[in-house]
């Protein structure tokens, strides 16, 4: 009997036309998605929707598409694989909250359906990010997962993949809210990355099974990511980046937003630096503050200890995962960090040069930083950068760090 | 000079033991004037401190003759806490130096536009780039940057304002007949161009207790400090201690989690200070006073 409803609720999704909003409107005038098929024509005369629409809705009613149910009833049947709705108790109590005027009627999950309802932090930011913001973003993850609380990011590429791949490393405990049906993987580079998530977190979407990738339906997932969370930490983001959503959300949904400063010259995070100034976001320097600020002192290390770890890349080539990471940042273009201006490099240096400079376009950075993301040994690097500092491209700033010219 | 009245009374209680900054403002409150306060007389000064009733009975005339010959140079100018000149701002904080000496453009001093530009002496290249640039827009928009002359950002940000329109106020920690031989370029062009200015007389050497003091009148000078990096503990986190406990606006500027020399001014951040992007961030929180 339970399944037949569930049957209701999947077709009445599926209706054209029926967004959030207007599903709960016909479910709180219906008392439920059966009743909505059920009424007859003078119940309807009493909702108070536009005549067009009720016509078009009336004539799904008629002619609901239960084949596609019928679809995502199989889907549901498998192991592991779990329908969420409004109704249901394990429904996420963050999400469900009436500050969220367009709360999802459904959630499909593959995964671990409680992890839900657990302490989430949202990690999100560019999807073309600095090697450096990667980092800091796997790092925090990592770390904040150890700590207790759950990764939820949209797993596109760039930051929130890295978010998710540094959770998988922590506890595992990792959300990603797709912006497709969950039969389908967007972007593909994160197949393998989906089903890691799918194996030790969840993967979630509202959207039903079979719709495929849809512009508009990116902002709209970014309410479901912050709407799940306690809060929502912004790595790096440029202005008008479409990680900027999620914290609009995360305001509108009265939660707080982090967001991690830069250098000013760096366009990468004018976003963030936006969002503390105008918006009243945190300023977050190590992941402590975010603790802090969430109240949340699950483990009882020492204050001195409980700085950021370090990444070790160790970790990386032990995990299997990385669709995104920063072991392939300096051969794959794509990830490259994007700038406005480009700096030219002398035609003449070698390519292993170029890496190196390349690597420092993320900032100051010391010279054990660069020996990890290069992969050369010590000395080599060593004596590249004095051949660099000679040649006047690259200087070393007090702290043992090397920067660019 | 007609408006420094008295001045070698000024000078003179200045020049005495054991006064603090608060006591002789209050001694003026009192007796109306410094020259009052000398020609009171043994039976009014019964409530003051014994070293400071001796010192009213022999005054240091030989140490103000000094100081006036240092003020008869051209370019040298005394303001008094009285002068009509006397920076306004400076006039309402809690502890204003009751004696302000001047080498350059005293008309600098009186003008209400004033931002400090405070940081590390460990900058780096690129917060001294910062600096100067911040500095030099600022002051074609009309802004004065103060600021200690300090090795860093400081200076930077002093030789930016020259760059500019020139308008820029270094606070000295010693008496102004001493050069820092470090800066002897940059004082002599912001004499020329803007102020050197000092609470204490010529010829006073270098003291520990002079740094915090002349942080109070950086910040007390100027609508708002801005601070470019600064790792914690650091004295122009002390000029905006200074600056928040005198109502100003603080401003900071943010930079990678990574780089230490900016944890000053995230901390800064956190705790309230306005994150400055552009000079444009300046300009809007500043709005209601210009």
């Amino acid at each position: 009997m339970s399944k037949a409803e569930e049957e209701y609720w999947l077709a009445l999704v599926r209706a054209p036309n029926v967004g959030p909003i207007t599903f709960q409107i016909l479910v709180k005038h219906f008392k439920s998605p059966r009743g909505v098929f059920e009424a007859d024509q003078s119940e309807w005369q009493d909702l108070k929707l536009k005549v067009k629409l009720k016509e078009k809705l009336q004539n799904y009613l008629q002619n609901p598409d239960w084949f596609a149910v019928e679809k995502d009833m199989q889907w549901l049947d498998k192991p592991n694989h779990h329908l969420l709705t409004l109704d249901h108790p394990d429904y996420p109590p963050l999400l469900r909250s009436e500050k969220i005027a367009d709360r999802p009627p459904l959630l499909f999950i593959h995964g671990d359906a409680a992890l839900l309802s657990s302490k989430q932090l949202a990690i999100v930011g560019t999807r073309y990010p600095s090697s450096e913001g990667e980092q800091t973003a796997r790092e925090f993850a990592e770390y904040l997962s150890h700590q207790g609380l759950t990764i939820t990011s949209g797993m596109a590429l760039g930051i929130d993949g890295a978010a998710h791949c540094g959770a998988l490393a922590g506890s595992g405990k990792t959300i990603a809210v797709a912006g497709t049906g969950l039969d389908r993987i967007y972007p593909p580079q994160h197949r393998e990355l989906a089903h890691k998530i799918a194996e030790t977190g969840a993967l979630v979407s509202e959207l039903p099974l079979g719709t495929s990738v849809q512009r508009r339906h990116f902002p709209i997932r970014s309410r479901v990511v912050s709407g799940l969370c306690l809060g929502t930490l912004v790595v790096e983001a440029p202005e008008r980046s479409g990680a900027l959503y999620a914290a609009k959300h995360a305001l509108k949904q009265e939660r707080e937003v982090f967001a991690i400063p830069g250098s000013i010259n760096n366009p990468l995070v004018k976003g963030c630096h936006q969002l503390i100034k105008k918006k009243g976001a945190k300023l977050v320097e190590k992941a402590t503050d975010i603790l802090e600020d969430l109240q949340i002192y699950r483990s009882l290390t020492t204050p001195n200890k409980i700085e950021t770890p370090h990444f070790s890349p160790k970790q990386n080539t032990n995990n299997e995962i990385h669709p995104v990471p920063s072991s392939t940042t300096t051969d794959s273009p794509a990830s490259q960090p994007v700038r406005t201006k480009p700096k030219n490099n002398p035609s003449d240096l070698d390519s292993n040069d170029v890496q190196l400079l390349n690597l420092l376009e993320a900032g100051p950075t010391s010279i054990d930083a660069l020996v990890e993301k290069c992969g050369f040994t010590a000395a080599s690097v060593s004596s590249m950068l004095l051949m660099l500092e000679l040649r006047g491209l690259v200087t070393l700033n007090p702290g043992g760090l090397y920067a660019r010219i | 000079m007609n408006q420094n009245v008295g001045e070698e009374y000024w000078l003179a209680l200045a020049h005495a033991p054991c006064l603090s900054v608060r006591r002789f403002v209050r001694l003026i409150n009192y007796f109306g004037s410094p020259r009052n306060v000398f020609e009171a007389g043994c039976w009014e000064w019964q409530g003051l401190a014994c070293d400071l009733r001796c010192y009213l009975q022999h005054p240091n005339w030989y140490a103000v003759e000094k100081d006036m010959q240092w003020l008869a140079q051209p370019g040298h100018h005394l303001l008094t806490l009285l002068h009509q000149d006397y920076p306004r701002l400076l006039r309402e904080i809690y502890d204003p130096p009751p004696l302000l000496f001047v080498q350059g453009n005293c008309a600098v001093l009186s003008e209400l536009k004033k931002l400090a530009i405070v940081g590390t002496r460990h900058s780096s290249p690129e917060g001294e780039e910062m600096a100067q640039a911040f500095a030099k827009n600022l002051s074609y928009l009309g802004f004065t940057i103060t600021g200690g002359m300090r090795v860093g950002i400081e200076s930077a940000s002093h030789w930016g304002a020259l760059a500019g329109t020139g308008k820029t106020i270094a606070v000295a920690v010693r008496g102004l007949d001493v050069y820092p031989t470090q800066h002897y370029v940059l004082a002599h062009k912001i004499a020329e161009k803007g102020a050197l200015i000092s609470e204490f007389p010529p010829g006073t050497q270098i003291k520990r207790q002079h740094f915090p003091s002349r942080c109070r009148i950086i910040s007390g000078l100027s609508l708002g400090t801005l601070v470019i990096e600064a790792p914690k503990p650091s004295t122009s986190i002390l000029t905006v201690r200074f600056a928040l406990e005198q109502g100003r606006e603080v401003f900071a500027i943010p930079g990678s989690i990574h780089n230490p020399l900016v944890k000053g001014c995230h901390h800064l951040i956190k705790e309230g200070a306005k994150l400055v992007e552009t000079v444009d961030d300046i300009l809007e929180e500043l709005q209601i006073y210009l």
